[in-house]
């Protein structure tokens, strides 16, 4: 099986993960776990709300995006047969939530490699940085955020 | 209510403690971050952290809970427009129980839109041992005093 070091990404290329309908139904669940501010959980009140009518959480756009980047990258893994010598996340940078994502919104997600940070700490390893969209129906950017995650770098011969 | 104006830099608070569990780890990850060190107890011992932990955004959807459960008194909330950094410092792991401190770092008006206010909050996040386990700043939204508004008039009576 191919191995994809840090040294292997290519910066630049701009990856589709996918795209998700948000119904009522889902808003409603996950933000009754997680986030349950009106205007995430009862479509009434949130008439009454600065958003009037019910939005989903911000966190429930971003988990979204997980589940989009693990199925597409395990997708194309099994398919072209490859491995990425990493992927555990440091954190993220300027998440922004920029247009509130309603019932029946289809957002759209993709992934840029924007860039390669070496680390003096961990010279075994380097983050790679993401540019993160999501997109709705109407060609809205509604989510951006810049991702990080640890790539292993090439072992030495 | 708690507007805009009650908010001050250098405000802190303590927010009620979280426990987290192996089912609800495995149950987020499966749903949100299918990865096999979140989900998978065996395949985890052979990766990269050696164990299962938690998806860091389930330790994050932890700490927006935590943050609603803190909040007993209503606030003019108005949403959050993004967050500025989160950081994922260590795993968090099945059994942890996390507390979290939460530090106003600005205060400002927003210029574009009147009778709103903006606010950085600083949270810190800690697993029973005292691990420093995540970092998050985000800015939130909140409405301003209205002029006369009943809860100025208790105030001042």
């Amino acid at each position: 099986m191919k191995m994809i070091y840090f040294e292997d990404i290519e910066l630049g290329l701009r990856e589709e993960l996918g795209s998700y309908t948000f119904t009522a139904e889902d808003i409603i669940q996950f933000a009754s776990e997680w986030d349950p501010q009106v205007f995430h959980t009862d479509p009434e009140a949130a008439k009454d709300s600065i958003f009037g009518g019910l939005v989903a959480s911000g966190w429930h756009v971003n988990v979204i995006w997980m589940k989009l980047i693990v199925a597409s990258r395990l997708n194309r893994m099994r398919k072209e047969g490859f491995r990425m010598a990493g992927g555990v996340s440091p954190g993220f940078k300027d998440m922004k939530w920029l247009v509130p994502v309603r019932p029946g919104d289809t957002l759209t997600y993709f992934s840029t490699s924007a860039a390669k940070v070496d680390l003096k700490s961990r010279p075994e390893f380097g983050i790679l940085q993401s540019h993160n969209e999501a997109v709705n129906q109407d060609g809205v950017t509604v989510m951006t955020f810049t991702g990080q995650a640890y790539m292993r770098k090439r072992p030495k011969e | 209510m708690i507007y805009f104006e009650d908010i001050s830099i250098g405000d802190k608070e303590t927010l009620p403690v979280r426990h987290i569990s192996k089912e609800e780890i495995i149950a987020f990850a499966t749903e949100y971050d299918p990865q096999p060190h979140h989900i998978d107890e065996e395949a985890a011992k052979h990766m990269l952290l050696g164990e299962l932990v938690a998806s860091g955004w389930h330790t994050a959807c932890s700490l927006i809970r935590m943050i609603f459960d803190a909040n007993r008194e209503a606030r003019a909330f108005l949403g959050s427009p993004g967050v500025e950094e989160l950081r994922w410092r260590r795993p968090v792991k099945p059994g942890d129980t996390l507390r979290a401190t939460s530090e106003v770092i600005e205060a400002r008006r927003s210029k574009s839109k009147p009778g709103l206010g903006l606010t950085k909050t600083r949270f810190e996040v800690f697993n029973q041992d005292d691990v420093h386990v995540m970092t998050m700043e985000t800015w939130a939204m909140f409405a301003c005093r209205p002029p006369s508004s009943s809860d100025r008039a208790e105030a001042s009576s």
